[in-house]
């Protein structure tokens, strides 16, 4: 299935549930693939031939490094552009981040400065990508737990890069959470900040309480916080394609359907409103 | 500071946190312990087997130590334990396991093999794990023959989903024992016990049937000549003429081998 753009709420299409989703093709409106577990040799790709002709799909990716100094992987991406080829998602998006330097990988997404000369160093790489993909990306900022030299806030960073190299926003409204009290900056204002009109997709998580310390764990239910803060945002940016992220001792997927519920009833609210100002009532 | 400078000295703290050489480095320690948790279970998905010998304590003060002493030079998770075998050596407290280092690398072996050979991704290899100009390259230099076709400047390969495997410990038995079936969808072909102080084994993966075969001496040297070096050439003068012929087309038969010429 191959459809232009996508709305709604998806899921992931995660192992545990594979079979589940492919036997009993549940009402889900798209399902994003961590597109990296399907570039090691033993992936199994035909099970996501068969959810493609089923449903749309999003592509999601840790391994692009786009922060990284030294060369784009062209291997990595080659990879990632036969994967495209094959499922036609509507997105492929990745971090905000870096991962590699001088030939030595972390294997996680380390922060980037906020400065403008990564902005700059950004927009060449992010447009060498999209140049080879022959699409535009989508980065999302991602959760950070060490200061980073900054010349402006998080928000205004993340606005700058995006509209230098016309790459698309994900935002994870709950990494700006996580963000928010690692390192005490205001939510509100943050996603206050964000140019609504850059945002392709959102993110909603749960996050883990450390007490001196968030963790981006996906591993939790999505939190009252978060579910606030997608809801006002919903209000500056109408409604955006929205991704129930849940990777980590992951539950029944009944309970994943249920918070996926929980963010469509957000939406239809959010249009019942948009419509009640449109035709002037309170 | 310049970008690269700041990088280089964020990654110079982070690695010296994971090394184990600095612990204090503050909010260090969540992105640290994050990594060192993916590297684990990376290693756990790569080596169940060896887990459930040692326990997953044990296995994990293991990984700890050898994930200390590594520099990540792949950006594939995957590739992480190539070299764990190694690490066995510098663990005198494992002296009560003389078997682990054959069994790391048996375990090791399968996991590459599997690799190839699940889920269909004998296409995968070929389709993506060659970058764009290796596909070019080997598009140019190499094609595949058939057995009457081959001649002195034939290359000849072990297939893809076939590894040799030499220890003077019945590893595999060992390996058998942890299996179940329904656990992995394994089948197990034919697994005979060496009767030699040193054995030899023949490992073979199709689709997700496994078979696991004692071999002697002879075949496993001419396996193993033909990992080492590929060329017919080589095999007729290391083994004689009529024996090569014999032996590959033993292989042929078994589907074993395959040949490329260079053009």
């Amino acid at each position: 299935m191959n459809l232009s753009l996508i709305s709604g709420v998806g899921l992931g299409f995660r192992e545990e549930h594979e079979d589940e989703i492919l036997v009993s093709k549940p009402p889900v409106d798209w399902f994003e693939l961590l597109i990296d577990n399907y570039l090691s040799s033993n992936a199994n790709l035909q099970k996501v031939d068969q959810l493609a002709k089923n449903y749309p799909i999003c592509f999601h990716g840790v391994g692009l490094s786009i922060g990284s100094p030294g060369p784009i992987d062209r291997n990595y991406l080659s990879k990632i552009k036969l994967l495209i080829d094959r499922w036609q998602p509507i997105y492929y998006s990745d971090h905000l981040s870096w991962s590699a330097i001088a030939g030595q990988y972390f294997h996680e997404l380390l922060p980037m400065p906020h400065t403008t000369s990564a902005i700059s160093y950004l927009v060449e790489r992010i447009n060498l990508v999209q140049d080879y993909l022959g699409q535009q990306i989508l980065l999302e900022n991602p959760s950070t737990y060490d200061s980073v030299p900054s010349e402006m806030p998080e928000w205004q960073f993340i606005n700058e890069v995006c509209r230098k190299s016309g790459c698309g926003l994900l935002l994870d409204i709950n990494n700006v959470h996580v963000n928010a009290f690692n390192h005490q900056f205001d939510a509100t204002e943050y996603l206050h900040g964000i140019d609504t009109t850059l945002v392709k997709e959102i993110h909603l998580a749960g996050y883990e309480d450390y007490g001196d310390y968030y963790f981006d764990s996906h591993s939790r239910p999505i939190t009252e916080q978060v579910w606030n803060s997608y809801a006002e945002f919903l209000t500056q940016s109408g409604n955006l394609p929205t991704l129930i992220e849940w990777d980590n001792d992951l539950p029944q997927l009944e309970v994943l359907m249920a918070e996926a519920s929980k963010a469509q009833l957000f939406m239809q609210n959010n249009q019942g409103n948009n419509l009640k100002k449109t035709v002037g009532m309170n | 500071m310049d970008l690269y400078q700041w990088q280089a000295e964020y990654a110079g703290e982070l690695a010296s946190f994971l090394s184990g050489r600095n612990r204090s480095v503050g909010r260090m320690k969540v992105i640290g312990g994050s990594i060192q948790a993916i590297h684990i279970h990376a290693l756990e998905m790569t080596y169940p087997v060896t887990r459930q010998l040692l326990g997953p304590t044990n296995f994990t003060q293991f990984c700890l130590g050898f994930l200390r002493n590594k520099r990540w030079d792949s950006s594939s998770l995957d590739d992480l334990g190539s070299d764990l075998y190694l690490w066995v050596e510098k663990c005198p407290q494992l002296n009560s396991f003389p078997y682990l280092k054959d069994f790391i690398c048996f375990e090791w072996l399968l996991q590459t093999l599997f690799e190839v050979s699940c889920f269909g991704s004998l296409i995968y290899k070929n389709d993506l794990e060659l970058s764009e100009s290796a596909h070019a390259e080997q598009g140019r230099n190499k094609c595949e023959v058939s057995l009457d076709e081959i001649d002195e400047q034939t290359t000849i390969t072990l297939t893809s989903n076939v590894g040799i495997f030499i220890s003077s410990y019945s590893v595999p038995d060992i390996w058998k024992a942890h299996q179940t079936e329904e656990d992995k969808g394994i089948s197990f072909g034919t697994l005979t016990a060496a009767s030699s102080e040193i054995s030899y084994w023949l490992i073979k993966l199709r689709g997700e049937n496994i078979s696991i075969e004692s071999i002697d001496y002879h075949h496993y040297s001419f396996l193993g000549a033909i990992q080492q070096t590929g060329s017919v050439e080589e095999l007729c003068r290391k083994f004689g003429l009529n024996e090569t012929i014999q032996l590959i087309n033993y292989l042929v038969i078994e589907q074993t081998v395959q040949f490329f010429r260079q053009s």
